[in-house]
């Protein structure tokens, strides 16, 4: 009779995506009426297995209990008559309807075939009252700000009679205000018998709002605890962890001159209107020295990357290379100054992926007169000496050699692929982003080799991870960025992961950038 | 209702068959494919010999990605020949088969006294067939589709015509004039896609109108002077009125006793250029890498929104130069007031684009073969099959040929399930 207090009981949830595990045999309950939250770092598995329970993905393994009662969930459909509802990171609405037509979409009230909007007019606005959540339901979606967005993803849920309300980082978007708001909306919530799985990574919100909390790191559940008895602190070592971690001999670094210097930049938000996804970040890499900028996945890293590489316009600001105002350049010229970026997304940037190796390899420099005759003609035979020469040095392994098609390649050679044209360009400054993700150790082990060796060059680095292990093992600076800004400034070697962790998580800012240090 | 019921039934059946060949002629190659691989082997120890096993570098000729796209375009217009025969029959059974073979002949086949002079109407109008196509290629490749393509062939059409009738120049000047013309037209829906991100296929056809329109209403206001208006506002035939901006013939006309123009041969020039342009140049690389992945060419600093307004303007130039070389082989005049709706063959140049597989060598064949069949049908006979008949069977063919590419997924389909089979055959005998 115990199990009936609880709403969901999640049993033995393994969840295996081929060459990963996201999720290891996790165990999860949750009480009526209880907000749960869910903490780890990205890539802990806690989207994994609310997709799971949504009805998103199949879990490999595991029993999933919905008020006492074991059921498949095969689509969302099924989580929707279960009563079980979500409100996305990225929210799913349709931005030329109005409010109230994005909230009875898919269950419209109708008489005689035609929608009754005065029926569906008078539950929204009654659920509004009830709960809270003020919105002007008769306005469209494209006018209004993320926040009301925000509430018409809750208003949808209640519309449809949820009781069980998936939050998959609903702050992440939110002003401090709006956080204070979307967090009472969800106590009156809890308060009315909602059951509420809250997916953070900021301890604040989790200790404000929260009854109890569950830590995922890497896939695994490390520990469910009441939130009233529990600190700040020991949240955040369970999250991050406290292994020991293996880090590579490296010389001391020799700084040189500065190279990349970037000024006050920032660029717009492409998803949100309205904001800043980078505000007026300044700093400066050295020759010699790896910078890395660590931080939650989404806090404006990828955007600050674009912006340096001219991959998207900057908003207000400058970026130097070598002293040259590069802001305006295009990135032709860019790359002629020495910028050399490895792409976070090496599938629609970094290749072309139905062109063979040898082209790949040759991507930015095919214009160069090694591989053309007069200019315009392109050389093959130097084209496929410079790629047997590629292949052989950074063990690049594929198919047919030079000739295979970069689409049948797997995703680390194809990382080799990019790191070895980019190394062998010779940079000034070398961009690299997540340059390791989704490869195995021993290519990981590999990457992180060459970055090092081209640091003891003398070339500048900078490097963007969400993983702190990789953070710690490489850089001589880190920087942590939270919601657009530069937050920190830290030593790798006087620094501890749950440091960092405070810095990621938005409770400390201590930076302070000087001109001229 | 009966006969549309039974036709319906015919036209499903035939789909069938064709697939059920398709998959035969795959089940062919695949064995020749797994006796390649057993090959494989002994060759390479040829090759250290330095012999050429010429038996087995012509079985694989079969099984490259190149055969496979040959394999579809010709499932395809089997495909759509046999439902044109259906149709045929379907009219009447009794001449069906003898007028088809006429059509396919296009009356070049069968012993007819014209048997040259027909060959060389279909070589004048396989030319300027093979430049629209080739402009559909030209801009396909780097990733955008060039539906302007008759608004781009009216205009060449009308720069070549202006320097003939208006200003007498001689062919060549004309020729350059409307490559001229047809490149400025092309870079208009370039320039707005690069700029304003405007969506070419919009803008194209927007611009097809227009240039239709404009062309009429010169030819009817300031450019009197080119028109007949006795015969209805039709040009002037360039042999009477500029001999000079004639297309010459190099003295073949002469010789075979009928008039041969060079454009065919201008035609598969540029054909040769086009396909050296795209895979041998620095432009051809970068055109083809912005088609398959615009971000990546973003990153790697090359100019995209450079590359789409030269892709456009070249493609709009041989549009351009395709209507040149038939208005100035004086095969037709453009009639000015009557012409409200957009020529036929530019929209051809489509289909002959996708018949080829986006080969620029490939559109030579596409478009001799599309030319071939419109030529025949007009030879049927028109109280049997009335003139309609003979547009509908020639339309059905093109269109079924514009198929290829999916018949290559089919084809794709049907050898991975085989290879499948195989594997599993393979692990079953192994247990």
């Amino acid at each position: 009779m115990e199990n009936e207090e609880y709403v969901i009981e999640l049993e033995n949830i393994t969840k295996e995506f081929p060459g990963i595990v996201a999720n290891d045999n996790i165990s999860l309950k949750v009480k009526k009426g209880e907000i749960h939250a869910l903490l780890g770092e990205n890539g802990a598995g806690k989207s994994t297995l609310m997709s799971i329970l949504f009805g998103m993905y199949q879990p490999t393994k595991g029993t999933i209990k919905v008020r006492g009662k074991e059921t498949i969930i095969k689509d969302p459909n099924v989580a929707n008559d279960l009563g079980i509802g979500m409100v996305h990171q990225h929210f799913k609405l349709v931005e030329v309807f109005t409010v109230l037509e994005n909230i009875i979409l898919g269950v419209e009230p109708t008489k005689f075939g035609f929608i009754n909007f005065k029926v569906a007019k008078k539950r929204v606005s009654e659920l509004a009252k009830k709960y809270g959540l003020e919105v002007d339901i008769n306005a469209k979606i494209e006018d209004i700000n993320v926040s009301m967005q925000q509430k018409n993803e809750i208003l949808k849920m209640l519309y449809r009679d949820n009781d069980i309300l998936i939050f998959d980082e609903p702050t992440a978007v939110l002003t401090p205000q709006e956080i204070l708001e979307l967090l009472q909306i969800m106590r009156n919530l809890a308060n009315e018998g909602k059951s509420i799985l809250f997916i953070s990574h900021k301890l604040d919100e989790i200790l404000a709002v929260a009854d109890t909390c569950s830590i995922l790191r890497k896939g695994q559940l490390i520990k469910t605890l009441e939130v009233k008895n529990t600190t700040k602190e020991e949240l955040s070592r369970l999250m991050v962890g406290r292994e020991i971690t293996f880090s590579y001999s490296k010389k001391e670094c020799e700084l040189k001159d500065t190279i990349l210097k970037v000024r006050n930049l920032s660029m717009l938000d492409k998803i949100h209107k309205g904001i800043n996804s980078v505000n007026g970040v300044s700093f400066n890499v050295r020759g010699g020295e790896i910078v890395t900028i660590a931080g939650i996945d989404g806090n404006g890293q990828s955007d600050l990357i674009f912006g340096i590489t001219g991959l998207e316009k900057i908003l207000k600001g400058n970026v130097f290379i070598k002293d040259k105002n590069v802001t305006k350049l295009s990135i032709y010229k860019r790359n002629n100054l020495g910028l050399c970026h490895i792409p976070e997304d090496r599938h629609k940037f970094g290749v072309v992926l139905d062109y063979d190796l040898q082209n790949n390899l040759v991507l930015e420099n095919y214009w160069k007169k090694r591989y053309t005759k007069a200019n315009i003609i392109r050389n093959k035979k130097t084209i496929n000496e410079n790629s047997e020469e590629l292949i052989k040095k950074y063990d690049i392994r594929s198919g047919q050699g030079s000739s295979t098609i970069v689409r049948s390649m797997s995703g680390g050679n194809q990382q080799k692929a990019i790191i070895a044209r980019e190394i062998e360009r010779d940079p000034e400054i070398l961009i690299a982003v997540q340059p390791t993700r989704g490869l195995d150790v021993g290519a990981i082990e590999n990457i992180h080799n060459q970055l090092i060796n081209e640091r003891d060059k003398g070339k500048a680095i900078l490097v963007v991870s969400y993983e702190l292990d990789e953070v710690l093992k490489i850089s001589d600076r880190i920087l942590v960025m939270f919601k657009g800004e530069i937050v920190g400034e830290l030593d790798p070697k006087n620094t501890t992961k749950e440091e960092i962790g405070l810095y990621m998580a938005g409770s400390k800012n201590t930076y302070n950038f000087k001109e001229g240090e | 209702m009966g006969i549309a019921i039974v036709f319906v039934l015919l036209m499903i059946a035939i789909c069938a068959i064709s697939l059920l060949f398709i998959k035969r002629y795959n089940d062919k190659v695949l064995a020749l494919n797994c006796s390649s691989k057993e090959l494989k082997k002994i060759e390479k120890k040829e090759k250290t010999k330095k012999i050429i096993v010429n038996k087995d570098n012509f079985k694989r000729i079969f099984v490259s990605d190149g055969a496979y796209k040959l394999y579809a375009s010709l499932a395809c217009i089997l495909a759509g020949l046999i439902i044109g025969l259906i149709i045929l029959i379907c009219m009447s059974p009794a001449n069906a088969f003898y007028e088809f073979y006429v059509m396919l002949s296009g009356n070049v086949l069968t012993g007819n006294a014209n048997a040259l002079k027909n060959l060389f109407a279909i070589l004048a109008k396989t030319a300027p067939l093979i430049c629209v196509g080739l402009s559909v290629i030209f801009s396909y490749k780097s990733g955008m589709f060039n539906i302007g393509v008759a608004g781009q062939y009216v205009i060449g059409m009308f720069g070549a015509l202006i320097f003939a009738l208006q200003f007498k120049c001689p062919w060549y000047v004309c020729l350059l004039m409307s490559f001229v013309f047809g490149a400025i037209y092309g870079m208009i829906p370039g320039l707005l896609k690069a700029k304003f991100n405007v969506n070419e296929v919009i803008s194209g056809i927007m611009l097809n109108w227009i240039s239709l329109f404009f062309v009429n209403y010169s030819f009817q206001t300031y450019l009197k002077g080119c028109v007949d208006v006795r015969q209805g506002m039709k040009t002037y035939k360039i042999a009477s009125f500029n001999p000079s901006a004639k297309l010459p013939d190099l003295g073949l006309s002469s010789t075979f006793g009928n008039y041969f123009s060079i454009a065919i041969f201008i035609a598969i020039l540029l054909a040769i250029i086009c396909w050296f342009i795209l895979s041998k140049t620095t432009l051809g690389f970068q055109l083809k890498a912005s088609g398959l992945n615009k971000d990546a060419t973003r990153y790697a600093g090359m100019k995209e929104k450079r590359n789409i307004v030269i892709s456009m303007a070249i493609s709009g130039a041989l549009a351009a130069v395709g209507a040149a070389l038939y208005y100035l082989a004086d095969l037709e005049q453009w009639q000015a007031q009557l012409s409200n709706s957009l020529p036929a063959l530019p929209w051809n140049g489509i289909v002959v684009a996708f018949l080829a597989q986006i080969n620029p060598i490939g559109v030579i064949f596409a478009s001799l073969f599309t030319a071939w069949i419109s030529h025949g049908a007009g030879f049927m006979t028109q109280v049997i099959f009335p003139n309609e008949i003979s547009s509908l069977i020639t339309g059905i063919i093109v269109y079924f040929s514009g198929l290829t590419i999916f018949a290559i997924r089919i084809f794709k389909y049907i050898k991975n399930k085989g290879i499948k089979k195989k594997t599993e055959k393979k692990l079953k005998e192994g247990k």
